[in-house]
């Protein structure tokens, strides 16, 4: 999948970038290369932590990133001052495998400090997983009670479905079964990731808003010229946002603590829906953990419908204004 | 649960046969059947027509196409197509006025009658909000938490248009598991626009749906009950030679058994008048192989071969009737436990014309989710079951 998923994103940006400026249809008419730059990602998965086959993915699509020893992939172009940089966290909340149970279940712990929602661990009840396993993704399902089997017994509790009872079925018999396929404990699983279209321009998966942010920075990070306007110009795609934002915390404190005048963007938040599909990115002023403190940054957030559930919905319009405002931002002409 | 292979079929067939006998108002079809089955069947003839099993990967090539079909209760118009094309070239199929797909072979008294349902559960659209929601009712019976927030498609007249049921518009202050009432949102913004993609009400709306495989010969997908038990029709009916037939059987493919089973009452109906031997329902085993349930009945471990349904909320299978089937596949070797389990079975519309139900099923996982499982094993010996029974019993 790893292969896969590094080439097929690099010729995707390649797909969206590839024409030369001169010829490239104006940014802002974001056409299908950045609609499939979007759901390529919104397919992918990155566990907090976890996120080595996005990161190889993110590096191999963007010619001249380098990875650095927090594992973010940056982008930087330019030099002197001012300094700008924009973040975007690749990775999601998520789970990994806590236990093999005898008969070849999964049991699983999730990952990331990010608070969630009572609702969230039940959106995973008898729905379709990926495993990450040694050999590869595998396909599995979240078990859950049969309808029919609770009739004329005690009523089922009424509290959401619990994490505890999250048993994955990847068809194994036996935990020797589960072995065999690849899988062990501390795994990486996610929901499986099929972005959903719908609504003239409307798409939902889980992390819709951060993958859909990514989208829009890879696109205008890619289009930025070898030189150009004077400054340091930074495109970054972090580690661990849930976990303190840490991979971004090393990006502002290797590139922002010491200039004289940095600019950061925090994207991948999940803004209010009000003005979903009108065009718009909302702004808001932010901050992340540094050296000493906090470094100040704005929030460009894309507005949002059904944030943090597995419909998580962002407009395509939206996105490609983000796409078009990140390139401005960092030094290209939008 | 009662295995196969630990059972003396014959024995116990008679052992049983003059109590229920005495029981039975019409005593000659549960007890004749039996005993010209042990009769009827010599082993020098038992190895002349013995046949390769039904295959996994037949089963598999039939099943996914089948359940990547949708078919809403009184929307089956789709698996009804995919269900034609499947079958034999020599097959027949009609269409009677219930929408059931029928399928006769061979000639002869008895008559005996398969059944398997054509529907799945779902949602039907039940009114447009002015902001282009639609409000929707559960065809069928399943949690609806386990659609919350998931993609749907609304199945048109000119085509599915993609939308997502909404998350519930607030949790509250003690989160229940059990949404309420779903909704399902176009993204549209308006009434009008919702009604411009072709969007009515009654429209069959459902999750998006694949088939795939897991490890080994077990696969996951929505539906398999009970496109599974169609499936297992069509592969016995590709290898069955109708000229060989020693009796007339019918194949019926039966529509919205979910919401009550309308159609097989409809064909029980009419095909009554021809006083059918029995009616074996071909439907999901729902089983408690699964680690959220309860075992104190129905754990059929998936992979052990096909189940008969000898007791659920319907129907039950005579005992008689239940020793002799086991022993009839006990001389193939085909693999068949017999068990009990929850839900209702098209075969019971049958009864009160006096045909009695035998229930032949397979373990099915996590039934009426997304996340169904079964195992490829199973379906082929369903299939094999049924070949067998239509051919020998």
């Amino acid at each position: 999948m790893r292969s896969r998923s590094r080439s097929a994103l690099a010729a995707l940006l390649c797909a969206c970038l590839g024409a030369p400026a001169a010829a490239q249809a104006p940014p802002s008419a974001a056409g299908p290369p950045l609609d499939a730059l979007v759901v390529r990602l919104a397919n992918m998965s990155a566990v907090t932590g976890l996120e080595d086959a996005m990161a190889e993915s993110l590096a191999a699509a963007l010619p001249g990133a380098v990875t650095d020893r927090a594992g973010n992939v940056i982008l930087v172009r330019g030099s002197g001052q001012p300094t700008r940089i924009a973040l975007c966290p690749m990775d999601e909340m998520g789970y990994v495998v806590g236990a093999i149970t005898p008969e070849g279940y999964l049991t699983l712990r999730r990952v990331g400090a990010t608070l969630v929602g009572p609702l969230y661990d039940q959106y995973l009840e008898g729905q379709r997983v990926t495993v990450f396993g040694r050999r590869g993704p595998l396909p599995g399902v979240v078990g859950v009670r049969s309808t029919h089997l609770t009739r004329g017994r005690p009523a089922a509790p009424e509290e959401p479905f619990n994490l505890d009872n999250a048993y994955v079925d990847v068809g194994a018999a036996t935990a020797a079964g589960a072995q065999a396929l690849g899988v062990e404990i501390l795994a990486p699983v996610t929901r499986e990731k099929r972005a959903h279209r719908y609504g003239a321009d409307l798409l939902a998966a889980p992390a819709a808003s951060a993958r859909a942010a990514c989208a829009a920075l890879l696109a205008a990070a890619g289009r930025l010229p070898a030189a150009g306007p004077a400054g340091t110009f930074i495109a970054a795609f972090t580690r661990r946002r849930n976990l303190r934002w840490d991979g971004g915390s090393t990006v502002v404190i290797e590139h922002a603590h010491g200039a004289a005048a940095a600019d950061v963007v925090l994207l991948g938040g999940a803004g209010g829906a009000d003005s979903l599909g009108s065009g718009a990115v909302l702004s808001g002023r932010d901050s992340l953990p540094a050296a000493q403190g906090f470094q100040a940054a704005t929030a460009w957030d894309l507005p949002t419908r059904y944030a943090r559930t597995p419909v998580e919905t962002v407009s395509l319009k939206d996105v490609a204004t983000l796409a078009d405002k990140l390139q401005a931002f960092l030094g290209g002409r939008p | 649960m009662r295995r196969g292979h630990a059972t003396a079929p014959c024995r116990r067939a008679r052992g049983h046969g003059g109590t229920a006998a005495r029981k039975r108002p019409r005593a000659g079809w549960a007890l004749a059947v039996p005993l010209c089955l042990c009769a009827a069947v010599p082993a020098s003839l038992r190895a002349q027509q013995a046949q390769p099993p039904i295959g996994v990967a037949e089963a598999r090539e039939v099943v996914s196409r089948l359940v990547e079909t949708y078919g809403v209760s009184g929307h089956e118009a789709a698996v009804r197509d995919a269900v034609i094309r499947l079958l034999p070239a020599w097959a027949s199929p009609t269409i009677d006025s219930a929408g059931n797909v029928l399928v006769r072979a061979g000639k002869g008294e008895p008559l005996t009658v398969y059944v398997a349902h054509t529907d799945e559960i779902g949602f039907i659209v039940t009114a447009i909000r002015e902001n282009g929601q639609l409000e929707l009712r559960r065809a069928g019976g399943f949690f609806p938490s386990l659609f919350e927030a998931e993609p749907a498609l609304v199945h048109t007249a000119s085509g599915a248009v993609p939308a997502v049921f909404m998350p519930r518009d607030s949790v509250g202050r003690s989160p229940q598991r059990n949404p309420g009432e779903l909704r399902a949102d176009p993204g549209t913004g308006t009434r009008a626009a919702t009604e411009a993609l072709g969007i009515r009400v009654g429209d069959p709306v459902t999750m998006p749906k694949s088939f795939a495989s897991l490890a080994g010969t077990r696969a996951t997908a929505r539906s398999f009950d009970d496109r599974v038990g169609s499936s297992a029709q069509i592969l016995a009916l590709r290898h069955i030679d109708p000229r060989r037939l020693r009796h007339a059987v019918l194949f019926v493919w039966s529509t919205r058994e979910e919401i009550g089973l309308e159609g097989a009452r409809f064909a029980a109906e009419h095909v009554a008048a021809e006083h059918p031997a029995r009616v074996y329902a071909i439907d999901t085993f729902v089983s408690a192989d699964a680690p959220l349930e309860i075992k104190t009945f129905a754990d059929a471990p998936l992979g052990g071969g096909a189940v008969v349904r000898a007791v659920d909320n319907s129907s039950v299978t005579p005992p008689a009737l239940v020793d002799s089937l086991l022993a009839l596949a006990r001389t193939r070797h085909i693999p068949l436990v017999a068990g009990t389990t929850n839900g209702g079975n098209d075969g019971s519309t049958f009864t009160r014309f006096g045909v009695p139900d035998v229930g032949i099923g397979w373990p099915l996982r996590y039934a009426h989710s997304p996340a169904e499982v079964i195992d490829l094993k199973d379906l082929a010996s369903l299939a094999d079951v049924i070949k067998l029974t239509a051919e020998r019993w």
